[in-house]
């Protein structure tokens, strides 16, 4: 029995680190920023809030283009601001009208999924070996 | 197979602080119309401010000026930075930035043919379409983007030109910003803007 603790708590210091992810193809809404001459407003900061909250719901770095990207996950009017050191800066709303469904491209399980389904396999080996060794026994 | 719905909202321009001048001939800095959230005025170094009259005429002044060195940038992958390219040798590229205003106080006001400018033409009205003829040392330049209140409105033509139609009376304030190839930093970039007022 201590044996199996012992493990558990290995386990859990392991787990400790791990991240679990999904990779989805989800309706995005993208925003491509520039200078007004065409030049991308690349590597700078943006926010991101919610139609219904002041508090930022995502906070990033443009990409090399001058392009960011979220997924809404409520409808109403977002607000993205995003803002250079030397004062360039811009305040953008964006109106989403209707969520459409997300669906996952693949989906990875998480550790404790991964963790149950292990020790499911374990038991179920050393139930078929235990059966197989009684009815050795038993002849 | 699943596309990624992109929703590309248009590609949406940036807009630096304004600078501005009134008819006392004050400088102003900050956002000429402040949204939620923005100051009206922004506190700049005075030092780096310098001021003249670009037309004098006897004692009166027809045409003010006004230049703000707004120091050197860095682009980095962190965003951009104060400094040029001895504080950031890593930048992706450096620049040495500067503000100018011109306040026509009287519209025709014969400006000098020196550094980067914006002319206009005739004497306009709310409604009507406005010539504006940018300029280096005199000379026209060429695929200039001008703006109208932070709003792109053109690109100027081979010959300078732009036209930009006066929507409102009062105080009107068209920027333009010149690139050139920077001698210590990257790019030099002169921000120019022209105020001059319109009865509404």
């Amino acid at each position: 029995m201590k044996q199996l603790a012992l493990l558990f708590a290995l386990i859990g210091l392991l787990a400790a680190h791990d991240l679990s992810h999904r990779v989805a193809e989800a309706p995005a809404v993208t925003v491509t920023i520039t200078y007004p001459d065409g030049e991308p407003f690349s590597f700078e900061p943006f926010t991101i809030y919610t139609p219904d909250s002041d508090q930022p719901f995502q906070k990033g770095v443009t990409s090399e283009r001058g392009t960011l990207a979220f997924v809404p996950d409520r409808i109403g009017t977002w607000r993205i601001r995003a803002a250079a050191a030397d004062g360039h800066g811009v305040m953008i709303t964006h109106t989403v009208a209707s969520l459409n469904e997300t669906q996952p491209e693949t989906a990875v399980l998480n550790h404790w999924e991964r963790l149950g389904i292990g020790l499911a396999l374990l038991f179920g080996l050393f139930g078929l070996a235990s059966l197989y060794i009684a009815k050795r026994k038993s002849l | 197979m699943r596309t990624l719905l992109t929703a590309l909202l248009a590609l949406l321009p940036l807009s630096a602080h304004d600078a501005w001048l009134t008819p006392d001939g004050r400088f102003h800095y900050g956002h000429l119309h402040p949204e939620q959230g923005e100051a009206k005025e922004l506190a700049y170094d005075a030092a780096k401010l310098k001021q003249s009259c670009l037309v004098p005429e006897g004692a009166a002044c027809l045409a003010l000026y006004a230049e703000l060195d707004s120091g050197t940038w860095a682009k980095t992958y962190d965003g951009t930075k104060p400094g040029g390219r001895t504080a950031h040798p890593e930048a992706l590229k450096t620049w040495h930035s500067v503000e100018s205003v011109t306040y026509l106080k009287t519209l025709s006001a014969p400006l000098p043919a020196q550094g980067f400018t914006l002319r206009i033409e005739g004497e306009p009205r709310v409604g009507e379409r406005l010539r504006i003829i940018t300029e280096l040392n005199g000379k026209p330049l060429a695929n200039i983007p001008v703006a109208y209140f932070g709003e792109v409105r053109g690109m100027s033509a081979e010959d300078g030109h732009v036209n930009i139609r006066l929507r409102q009376g009062g105080l009107q304030q068209i920027t333009a910003t010149l690139r050139q190839k920077g001698t210590v930093e990257d790019e030099s970039l002169i921000t120019h803007t022209l105020n001059f007022e319109v009865r509404p």
